[in-house]
Parts: C-alpha cells; structure tokens; sequence
C-alpha cells in the first residue's frame, strides 16, 4: 500500500493536523513534543487498527471519539479496477470509506500480520539501533542470532542467554555450584530424609523390645505369685503365735467345763438366775415385810392422837372472806368523818346562798333551822330553765325599751329648747309653754302626769318660763308617784302580807294612775302649743317628737306589765327590775349546783354508814360463833383468824397420816404375794439332792464358759481370716516355741520372696520404658509427610530446571536452522550499502563458513581477522543499520511477491546530525532504498531536515501546537521519552522485573529487554 | 433378625496418616498443617459417623494403612478408635490391601475383639448371627497379589445378608495396578447381597440391584489427580432385597482441577476474574472444607506470553484465591496467541514452529544433543533416585520427558509470541 496523506481528523492533542506522504523517503521533522511519536501511533492505527479501550490518545476525546483519516493506495484499492486511491476512516469501530462503506485492510494479507511485527520488522529506532550495533560488536559474527534479529527485530541469543542464566540459578552440572536451587532442594530433602530414618525405629528392634518386655512382665507376675503365696504362709505362721495364747487357755477352759458337768445337776443358766433371783427376794422380802408392819403401828398411833377443831374448819372459809374484806371495809370506816365535814361546808353554803336570795327571809338566817328545811328552802328557790329563758329574752326587750325612752325623751327636751329659743325675742307664753310641754321626753309618764296635773294645781298660763317649769314638775311628780307606788306594795309583799295576785292589781291601778297623770301632764302642753301660733313650726316638730315618746311609753307600760307578770309567774318578787334578775338567776344557778351536790352526798353518807354497820354485825357474828367476844370487832376478827387457821393445820396433819397408812397397807399386801411367788420358784427348784450344792456348780459353770467365750474372741482377733475351731485345733496343744520358730522362719522366706519381686518389677519397668521409647523416636510419620513435601519441591526445581534448559535447546536449533541462500543475498545487499554508511571505513561483508559455522566476515581497513569485536561503536552500528535495511528489504520484497505489497517504514532518530555530511550520505543510502517502498524519518535534528530538502525528499515540518507545550500523559501509562535515547535504565530494569525477565543491577541491559520494553505497549508502539 | 434390614457402612482406600501431595507448593504453612492430618482427620470422620448412626457393622475394603506405619501413633490412635467402636457394640470387618498387606506390614498393636482381620491365606468368612449378616473376603498377603481371588470366594449363607470384600483391581480399571484382578461377572455371580471393593479411588458403583458392586473410593483425596467429594458409602440391605447405596461425603478438604479457557480476555486482570468465577464454585461445591486448585489455563489469548509466566501469574491468582479459602498448589498455562497478535514475524515463527515440531515429534532427537543430554545425565545421577519413589518423577521415563519437552515449547511459543524472547 502506499499513503499519500495522513490527518489526525480526532487524535490527541491535535484536530485535523494532516501531513503529506511521499513516495519514497519523508523526513517528518519538529523538536520535540511536536506530535511525532502521535503521528507514529496514528500511522500504526492506521495500519493495525485503533483499539478505543485504554487508548493513550484518548485524553482529549473519548476512545470511541479517537478518529484518522488518510488518502492511501495500493494493489488491492485498484483490484476492482473503480478505484486507485481510497480516502479512508479509520476510528475504534473499523476502516471505512468517506461514504460510510467499509473496507478490510488488503495490507494485512501481507507477510506481516500484526502490529508488532511491523514495529519489531520494519521500525528502527535509535535505541534498536544502539543494541544491534552492540550486539555487531559482540556477537563474534555468529550469522544466525544477528540475520535472525535484522529480519525480525527479536534478538534470539539474548534470549537464549537469560534462559540460560535462568536454568543455571536452578542447576549446574560443575559439583562446586552449591547455591543452585535444586542442589539446596537436594539438601533440604536429604535432610528431611535422614531426620525421617532416624525417627522411624525398625519394625524389628520394637519387636525384640516388646518380646522383651512381655518375658519380663511374665517373670515379674510369677515372682509376685510365689510372694503372695509366701506371703500367705507367713500371715498364717504369724496368726497361729498371735492366736496361741488364748487359744491354749479355751483347750484348758473347755476341759475344766466337761469336769464341773461330770460332778452331778447343773442347773441351766435361766434357771440358775431364777434360783439366784428367788433366794434374793425371800431375803429381802420377809425384811421388808417386817418394816412395813411396824410402820403401820406408828401411823395408828400418830393418828389417834390428833384433835382436829372442825368447827373452826367449817367456818374458815367465812373467817377468809372477813379477812379479805377487812382493808376496804376499814377505809369505808374511815372515810364518813371526812363525808359529814363536806356536807356541812355544803350546808352552810346553801344557807349564805339562800339568804343571799332571799334577806328578807328571816328562817333562812336562823343557825338552827333543821338542815332539811334550809334545803328545802334553797330547792323552793330554784328557778325552771323555760322560765329563765323567757324572763331572760323580757330583760333584754325592757332594757333595749327603757333606752330608746330615754334616747326619744332626750330629743323631745332638745326640741323643747330650740322652741324656747325661737320664741324668746316676740314670744307668747303659749309658744315657750307649748315647746317646753313637747321638748319632755325623759320623764315618760311621769312627765305626762305632771303635765296633766298642771292645770288641776292651777299654773299661771301667760308666762312661758313658768308653764316649763310647771310641765317638768308635773313629769317630776309623775316619776315620784310611781316610786312611791312600789315602795307601797314592796314592802307588804316581801313581808308576805300583800298576796301576789292582790299586789299585782294594786300595782297596776297605781301605774295606771301615774300614767294618767302624765297624759294630763302632757295633754296641757299641747294645747298650749296649739294656742301658740308663731311658734306652729317649732310644735309641729315637738308633738312628733312627743307622738314618738308617747308610743315608746306605751310600750314600756305594756312591756313592763309582761315582765311583772312573767316574775309572778315564776312566783318571783314582782318588783325585781331586770338588773335585779340577774343576780337572782346567778345565785339560783349556784344553789342548783349546790343543793344537786347536798343530795349525793347525803345519799353516798348513808351507805357508807350502813356497810360499815353491816360488817361490823357479820364479824360479831362469826366470832361469837368461835366463842371470842370483845368490843372491838377487828380485834375479834383476828383472834377468830388465828383459831381457824390453827384447826386447819390441824386437819391437814391427820388427813395425810391416814393415806400413808392406806397406802403402807397396800405395799405390805404387794410383797407378801411377790414373796410367795419366790417360794414357788424355790419349791419348784428343789429336788431330791442338794439345791445349794447344785447351784454352787452351775455358778461354776457359767464361769467358765463366760471365759471360753472371752477367749474365742481373743483367737478370733488374733486371727480374723482363720477358721477358728481349725485353729484351735491347730495350736491349742502346741508349743510356744515351736510356733514362734515356724513365724520367723516363715518371714525370712517371704522377705527373700518380695526383694526377688521387685527386681523382677525394676527389669519390668526398664522394658517397657526401652519399649515406649523405641515406639515413640520422634514424629515420624510427620516428618515423613515433610519429606514428601520437600521432594516435591525438589521434582518442581528439577522440573523448571529441565522445562528453561529445554526452552535454550530449542532456541539453540531455532538459531541452527539455516537458510543460506537468503543470508548470503541479504549481505550482500547490506556490503553494497555499508561502505557508504561507514564513510568508507568497512568496506565489505561476507558469509564466512568454517567448522560447519556461518560467520559475518568484516572488510575492512585495518581489521586484520575481519571480527566485528575490532569496530569502533559508531562504525558496528552502521553495519547494523546496513544488515538492517537489508533486512527490511528483503521482508518488503517478500511481501510484494505474496500479493500484499510493501507497508511504511519507520526510521525513528537513526541518523546522527553531529556530522553533517555523514548524514547526508546515510540520507542519500536511505533515500536510494525509499525508491521502491515509503520510509519515514522521524528527526528533532533541523540539520537532517535540511539535508533531505537538498536532497529532494519530501520534507514535513511540526510544530508544537501553541497550546500544547507538553504533551498530556495518557492515563494510567507512565510513557517514557522515546525518541531521544534517554531511557533512564533504573526504569527498564523494573518494567523487566515485572514481566518476570531476570535482569542484574548494573551493567548493560540486554538488547532483546530493551526492544521488548520500548514495545511494551501494542497500542502505544513508538518507531 | 434374619431378613431385617441391615445397614453397613463401607469404606476403602483410607491409608491412614499418609501424607499428602503437593503440600510443599502452598506457602500456606497453615493450611498445609492442616491437611497433613487429613486421613486421619477424615477417618475420625468415618468413625464418628458409625457412632452417631451405629450401623450394623463397617467393613473396610483393604489399604488401611499407606504401609508399614512410621511411627505408633498410627497405630496407637487406630486401635483407640477401634475400642470406640467396640464400645458402641460395632464390629469391624477388614480385608489387607496392596498397602497394608501382611509382608507389607511389620508392626503391629493388639486390636480390640470387635475387629475382625479376614485371613489372607484363604477365604473367611465372619458371621453375625444376632444381626443376620456374613462377611466373606480375603486379604492380600503380599504388596502384588495377581490371582482372582474372588474365585475361591464361599458360597453366601442361606437366611443372611452376605456381604463380599475384597481388594482388587476390575478388569477396565487399568490406570491401576492391576491386583487381584477379576471380571465384574466374576463379583455379582458370587450371589452376595453387596460386594464392597477397595483399590481404586474413584467411586463407582459397578453394579446395582440385588447384586450390588461398588467401589467407595478412598476416604480422602490426596493428591491433585484425586479431585471432588471423597467419602464412604452407607449401604442398606436385605437379603435378596436391592442394596440402597448412600455416598457419606467424609473428606476434610478437596482437591480440584480448574481449567480456564482465557479466550477473549482482553487482560490480565480479566484473566484472573475468569479464575475467580471457578476458585468460587470449587469453594461452594465444598462446603467449608480446605481446597487445594490446580489451575491450567487454555484457549487463544494475545496475553499468551505473559501467561507463560506462570510464577508470575500466581501472584495474582493465589491472593484472590486465598480470599476465597482456596489454596492454588500450581498453575499451568497452555494459551497459545492468536495470529495477529504474534510479535515475531511469521518467518521467524515458522521457523521456531518447525523446530518446536520436530522436537515435540521427536524428544529423543533433542535429548541427544550433547550438551542437553550431559546436563540431564548429571542431574539424573544427582537426583533421580531421591524422588522417582517418593514423588513419582522419572527423568529416564520418555513420557515423563516428552511431557516436559511439550510444556517447554508450549512455554517457548507462547513467550516468542508475546515478544517475551
């Protein structure tokens, strides 16, 4: 294909930035960051396809956004014959025609089938450049590895040289390399396999130790048997010594017993205590029998001596009862002194009250008037509670009267006066008179009655001041007639001669006379107010006052009847005005409390008075009875008390006499039936021989056999495990010494028999400790498991080691694979150009074949061997740069004869400018190899770009965009600079790590690491 | 009891407190700890099974014990386990397998009377007579026992459940070594109710019905070639009735094999997301159990090369799967790149595809370099014979080098493609 323009319609920093292409060698120059290595990416786009993900030009646009456009041609855009030239779009989706119609990249039918083929085949840059001269230099002119890197672009033997290096850190033949990985898997193994082996006891030693220790337990068991059975002897032996003595005395007893039976009637042992028991109680009782009768004679006599006085007795429980009452019945004595003294306080407090109510009565004053009449007296004084009420309510009504009286005769004086003063310049007689008439108030009725009595003492009318005086005499006289009146009917009724309801009229007709009076009294001083004219005003004011006092009168005459007639009544003195009353009712109240008070305790006298009298006959009685007399009858009640409580004493004394005799009585009766019963046992007992001989042996007897039974206990303790009578048997009859010989003799052998068991149990013991150990060396099967684990580890070491020095087999027969023919034409191809790049310095190269090797062999001035280690560096570069060219060539006329025709070539800062006329002629080489394929120069150097000018290539300059002074870098990638050749190695050796390709600190990096990191990214692949 | 059901439980294969394979690789010492006591974790497993279910009996069907015991311990804890049974009234019916065979095994303990060793001279037979079963087998006395055994084997006991154990390998079984060997006629023709079959660690249930034959497989996977559920089989049955066969999942932790195709994985990371998706379902088809993976990845991917680098890759895989209680023992990447992402030339590659050809056509060929054949015939000398029993790994097996060979190229290729060379 051939490209004829190239846009960055969306690309990077740019926007339709576009170069033109020409159709041999362009010479695209700029300083840098002027878009270069994105014109480079964009071609590969182009050609490869544009992936959107992760693209590192997306940094302005999307991925999807990222968009090139460029006017190309080539064989298969004018297959069909319509077309020669093709524009085409290229963005993430596919190629397309500027119509939208799609188009499959022909170029790719081609030798050259990815991306990374044309980057690693048809680009060169100056680092690859640097690293093929290099490898010139040292590759000894070994033909294979550097034909095979000027073709590809993939250094071979640097390849194999780290696989190498690789499988050497695993293993190494040479018996000095300890450090390789296997032989330390090897040691790691061969240790585990030992610990392993020492760990695991054989089958056969664990077999000798447990035979072992089962003989050796066999032998501890038989020697512990025959200790135990010695054991058992000497136990024995041993019970029989202890067992001896009581054993020996059970044979004596035994033999003592069967002579005491032989010797006549042994009574049984019931019987013998029956006999024993019987014999005892015929003793004891025919003793106590004795007692008890001469007890019974005593209690007779005792009992016939005593006199009980059983009257007394009978009349102790009244003598008690006098006795208890006694205390309070002398207090109740005591107290009637103090009672009569009260009463007659009493008395003559009702007397003083009495005559306090009533002076005038002259009985009351009399010291010896009977206490009942005094009593009666103040009782007839007592007035009813109703009837103090009432008067109570009438006081108040006529004391509330009599006040507003003397309050409205008051105002009818003070409206006298003021009529006087009216009347006094031009005033009549009628006037002061009428005013002076109605003006009295005070007076009442009396004031009336003097008024109306005026006229009838015949008072001078025509003088004023005299009419006064003759009014206010009248109502003087009035008031004195009225006193008078009562002290008329006072004195004959207190004196009792007037009769109430005599006196009440008499009273009332005097009133009514005074009354009359007053009215006639009060009657002529209205007229005279009538007949004074001018001083009407001032008599209309007086008779309103008058009017008012005239009804206030009329109601204290009514009321004052009311309260007479309420007193007598109450059969009180009539004359008692209210104040009076109050004192009366005061003193009938005390003499209530009073003559209430006289009757308690007149009554409470009377019948402390009769109990005493009572008690004082009941005692008499008693003791006239026991035959005490006296005049004091406490006195009496004590002596009585003295003879009853002597009686009783008595009483008692014999009582308890006559029950121990009932009772002495009883207990005879008691024993006499126990003793008979004891003379039956006895009876029944006694046979023909002799009972006391016979129960003398049985005693005997039962001696004896309490010992045999004492001493069979004794052998039995002795030996508790043993059969008694055996034992008995045994040893009753032996010999002490005998016995004692055999106990020791027994001990010694059983002694000897423990020391054998215990060095039979010791041996045991070691045995199965030998046994435990031998079975528990370690934790074999562990380290057994670990072992395996380490031999794995040690088959994985060998395997990788086998897999890397196979892996360098296979390089090694990749490199051996020759194609001669081939070589030989793309040297001399490379010879033809080489004597120009190298200024004339080199000026041939030849295939050299020898000892079956193909060696470059180097023309050149001076080089004596024509080895490629003798160039200069700068003159093995060029050589390189010639081998490479060749190379491109012949992969470019490969292509064409395949149909797929030749791709652009990338030439990325390969040509030095520090000599300008050396560039020049390695421009004019490379414009001579542009004349049949397009190859483009990338430079930051202007001397190149000027160069080509001259020389007639096509020349694009670029310049920085004036907003992009940097270059963004794409996300996520730090991106080295490339095209200067200043790659900061400390970088590739980590980016080569990460890739997992062993690489050392320091020296120089491998050129086939240095290629596959300058091409590290597919879509960002720099040329 | 003759002609109620009885039920037994079966198990085989438990080389007991044998180690296990691939432990070393983990880095999880942890883990490895673990699953260094898996037999013995799992066969306590068995026994408590009986003593929660109390089968009529358990009948264990040969390789007991890996081979001679390395220490008591084994031994001791057997026989500790054994007396559990017996006090829970269980009988126990063995047969010696390959493994445990009686010149195999050189040390003993004294089992408890409720163990019943079948002879290994003849056919035995052991009756239970209060449950209604018979047990007929014999063991093997040497590790290569290559007679039928099962022809000489009684004919069953009228009125019982008869139950046949043998160690054997069924003719079609070939991957194992071929002991005892018999026909599956020559089984179900013995007309037993079941016949319980030891030897081969996968379980298979060779014939259903009233005949039965099965194999439980072994109790515990212990290797990565012994994935999935391992356990014993809990076997109801009733004379001339059909045997109802239950597999009792008693394994302690599970191997698994992943295999994880990366076609069209754009990255790395989309690689491991793929590995995740497996890692997760090993997980969850194990319960809680301990998983030790073996991960081999394949398919056509442009990350063939970075893939190649297995080491490399573990350091992603092995984290995620470790969050997933997962234990990854080794990775193995056949990812071949797709043409167009090849960075050598397709001359060069021919070339290189050529030469892989020849040699994977032809390892000999390659080993005959003599330089190649030097390197291998000292590391031969120096390490074969410490692992080629142990592990199972012989440098003079041509397989064993043509496999090497195959996963070299397979390594090669994939790094030239990835520009890796």
């Amino acid at each position: 294909m051939r490209l004829h323009r190239l846009e960055l319609t969306q690309y990077g920093a740019f926007t339709g930035r576009a170069i033109d292409v020409g159709p041999g060698l362009t010479v695209v120059h700029g300083p840098n960051e002027s878009g270069k290595s994105t014109l480079s990416h964009a071609l590969g786009d182009l050609l490869w396809g544009l992936t959107a993900r992760s693209h590192p030009y997306a940094f302005r646009v999307t991925g999807p956004q990222l968009r090139i456009t460029a006017d190309l041609s080539g064989p298969a855009a004018a297959s069909d014959g319509s077309v020669d030239d093709i524009t085409l779009v290229v963005d993430s989706r596919a190629w397309r025609s500027l119509d939208g119609v799609a188009v499959e990249p022909w170029w790719r039918a081609g030798p050259i089938a990815s991306r990374e083929q044309w980057a690693t085949s048809l680009g060169l840059d100056r680092d690859r450049l640097r690293s093929g001269g290099r490898a010139v230099l040292a590759g000894g002119g070994d033909l294979a590895p550097l034909l095979f890197r000027v073709r590809s672009g993939v250094d071979l033997d640097a390849a194999r040289a780290t696989l190498h290096a690789a499988a050497d850190k695993h293993y190494k033949k040479y018996a000095g390399a300890k450090g390789v990985s296997v032989r330390l898997a090897v040691t790691v193994v061969d240790r585990a396999r030992s610990a392993t082996a020492a760990a695991t006891s054989s089958g056969a030693e664990v077999a000798r130790l447990r035979v072992e220790h089962d003989g050796q337990v066999a032998g501890f068991r038989a020697a512990d048997r025959h200790y135990a059975e010695l054991r058992t002897v000497a136990q024995t032996a041993e019970e029989s010594v202890r067992a001896w003595p009581p054993a020996a005395g059970l044979v004596a007893t035994r033999e003592r017993l069967a002579t005491l039976r032989a010797g006549g009637r042994v009574l049984e042992p019931p019987d013998l205590r029956a006999h024993d028991d019987a014999r005892t109680g015929v003793n004891d009782l025919t003793d106590l029998l004795a007692r008890r009768d001469d007890l019974l004679r005593g209690l007779d006599e005792q009992i016939a001596g005593l006199e009980v006085d059983d009257d007394a007795v009978a009349l102790g429980p009244k003598t008690d009862e006098l006795r208890e009452r006694r205390g309070v019945e002398r207090a109740r004595a005591a107290s009637i002194p103090d009672l009569r003294a009260e009463l007659a306080a009493l008395l003559e407090k009702i007397r003083a009250l009495v005559a306090e109510a009533t002076p005038e009565d002259p009985v009351v004053a009399d010291p010896a008037m009977p206490e009942d009449t005094i009593v009666s007296a103040a009782a007839g004084l007592l007035i009813a509670a109703d009837v103090t009420d009432r008067l109570g309510r009438a006081a108040t009504h006529l004391r509330e009267l009599r006040r507003k009286v003397d309050s409205a005769r008051d105002e009818v004086e003070t409206a006298l006066g003021r009529r006087v003063e009216r009347s006094a310049p031009g005033g009549s007689d009628t006037e002061v008179r009428g005013s002076e008439g109605g003006g009295s108030e005070g007076g009442g009725s009396e004031g009336r009655s003097a008024a109306s009595r005026a006229p009838e003492s015949g008072t001078t009318e025509s003088s004023t001041t005299s009419l006064e005086a003759d009014v206010l005499g009248h109502l003087t006289e009035s008031r004195e007639q009225r006193d008078r009146a009562w002290a008329l009917v006072r004195e004959p009724w207190l004196s009792g001669v007037l009769p109430a309801d005599g006196l009440r009229a008499q009273l009332a007709s005097e009133v009514e006379a005074a009354l009359t009076n007053a009215d006639h009294a009060s009657d002529a001083l209205a007229d005279q107010a009538e007949s004074a004219g001018r001083l009407r005003e001032a008599d209309a004011q007086l008779d309103e006052r008058v009017s008012h006092l005239d009804r206030l009168q009329h109601d204290l005459a009514v009321q004052q009847s009311d309260w007479v007639g309420l007193l007598i009544a109450a059969t009180l003195p009539p004359f008692l005005d209210p104040d009076a009353w109050e004192v009366r009712r005061t003193t009938a109240g005390e003499l209530a409390v009073a003559v209430g008070h006289h009757v308690t305790l007149s009554g409470k006298l009377a019948a402390e008075q009769t109990a005493v009298a009572q008690f004082a006959g009941e005692t008499r009685e008693v003791c006239a009875r026991l035959g005490v007399v006296g005049d004091d009858h406490w006195a009496s009640l004590e002596s009585s008390v003295v003879r009853v409580d002597a009686a009783r004493t008595d009483s008692v004394k014999a009582e308890g006499l006559r029950t121990q005799r009932a009772g002495t009585i009883v207990e005879r009766d008691q024993l006499a039936v126990e003793l008979a019963g004891h003379e039956a046992v006895l009876a029944r007992l006694t046979l023909d021989d002799d009972l006391a001989d016979v129960t003398r042996r049985s005693h005997e007897v039962v001696t004896e056999l309490e010992r045999e039974r004492v001493l069979l206990e004794q052998v039995r303790a002795a030996a508790p495990r043993a059969d008694v009578d055996d034992l008995i048997r045994r040893v009753g009859r032996r010999d002490q010494a005998d016995l004692e010989a055999e106990e020791t003799e027994a001990k010694e052998r059983t002694d000897a028999a423990l020391i054998l068991r215990d060095s039979a149990n010791e041996l045991r013991t070691t045995a199965a400790a030998a046994l435990e150990t031998a079975q528990q060396v370690g934790s074999a099967a562990d380290l057994h498991a670990r072992e395996v684990e380490a031999t794995e580890l040690l088959a994985a070491e060998v395997e990788e080691y086998l897999q890397t020095r196979i892996m360098v087999a296979l390089l090694e027969r990749v490199l051996a694979v020759e194609t001669p023919e081939e070589d030989n034409a793309l040297v001399a191809h490379a010879s033809r150009l080489v004597g120009r790049l190298t200024d004339g310095r080199v000026t041939g190269l030849t295939v050299q074949e020898a000892l079956g090797l193909r060696r470059l062999r180097i023309e050149a001035m001076g080089l004596a061997e024509g080895v490629p280690a003798e160039l200069s560096e700068g003159t093995a570069d060029q050589v390189f740069l010639a081998l490479r060219l060749a190379g491109i060539r012949q992969l470019q006329e490969r292509a064409v004869a395949l149909g797929g025709g030749t791709l652009p070539v990338l030439l990325d800062d390969v040509l030095m400018a520090s000599d300008d006329a050396r560039t020049a002629v390695a421009l004019e080489v490379i414009l001579e190899e542009a004349r049949d394929q397009q190859i483009l120069v990338l430079t930051h150097h202007g001397a190149v770009a000027g160069a080509a000018e001259l020389l007639g290539a096509t020349v694009v300059a670029l310049e920085p965009l004036p907003d992009q002074g940097v270059e963004p870098t794409p996300l996520g990638r730090p991106r080295a600079a490339r095209s200067d050749g200043a790659e900061d190695p400390s970088r590739i050796r980590e980016w080569a790590r990460a890739e997992g390709i062993v690489v050392g600190d320091r020296g120089r990096i491998k050129g086939w690491i240095l290629e596959a990191y300058l091409a590290r990214d597919e879509p960002d692949v720099d040329l | 009891m003759a002609g109620d059901m009885i039920r037994i439980v079966h198990a085989a294969d438990i080389h007991l407190d044998s180690p296990l394979r691939g432990l070393g690789r983990l880095g999880d010492e942890d883990l490895a700890n673990r699953l260094r006591s898996a037999t013995r974790e799992a066969f306590d497993r068995l026994i408590e099974h009986c003593l929660a279910t109390l089968p009529g009996a358990l009948v264990l069907a040969g390789d007991l014990y890996d081979g001679d015991w390395k220490d008591y311990s084994t031994g001791v804890h057997l026989t500790s386990r054994m007396r559990d049974l017996h006090d829970a009234g269980i009988p126990v019916v063995m047969v010696q397998g390959n493994h445990d065979a009686e010149s195999v095994i050189s040390l003993s303990l004294t089992l408890p009377p409720n163990v019943t060793r079948l002879s290994t001279a003849r056919p035995e037979t052991a009756r239970f007579a209060d449950i209604g079963l018979a047990v007929h087998g014999q063991g093997f006395a040497t590790r290569a026992v290559s007679t039928n055994l099962a022809l000489a084997y009684p004919p069953p006991d009228r009125d019982l459940v008869n139950v046949g154990l043998l160690h054997t390998s069924v003719q079609g079984y070939a991957a194992h070594d071929p002991y005892a060997p018999c026909s599956l006629a020559d089984l179900t023709g013995l007309g037993y109710d079941y016949v319980a079959l030891g030897h081969v660690h996968a379980r298979e249930t060779l014939s259903a019905g009233p005949s039965a034959v099965a194999f439980s497989g072994n109790l515990q996977g212990r290797h990565p070639g012994e994935p999935g559920a391992k356990g014993a089989l809990d076997v109801a049955l009733r004379p001339g009735g059909e045997a109802e066969i239950t597999f009792l999942p008693l394994d302690v932790a599970r191997w698994s094999l992943l295999e994880i195709d990366v076609t069209g994985a754009e990255d790395e990371a989309a690689v491991v997301a793929r590995v995740e998706a497996e890692v997760g379902r090993a997980r969850e088809s194990a319960d809680t159990r301990p998983v030790v993976a073996r991960v081999r990845l394949v398919g056509t991917s442009h990350l063939a090369g970075v893939l190649a680098d297995t080491e490399r890759v573990g350091y992603e895989i092995r984290p995620m799967a470790a969050r997933h209680a997962v234990a990854v023992d080794k990775i193995r990447s056949e990812v071949t790149a797709p043409a167009d992402r090849r960075v050598m030339p397709e001359a060069q590659r021919a070339t290189l595809e050529s030469v892989l050809g020849t040699a994977l056509a032809d390892p000999a060929l390659l080993f005959a370099d003599p330089e190649l054949a030097a390197d291998l015939a000292a590391l031969v000398s120096e390490v074969n014979e410490r692992y080629t029993r142990t592990v199972g790994l012989d440098l003079r097996d041509a397989q064993q080098l043509a496999e090497l060979v195959a996963e070299a190229a397979q390594r090669l290729g994939a790094k030239a493609d990835g520009g890796l060379l």
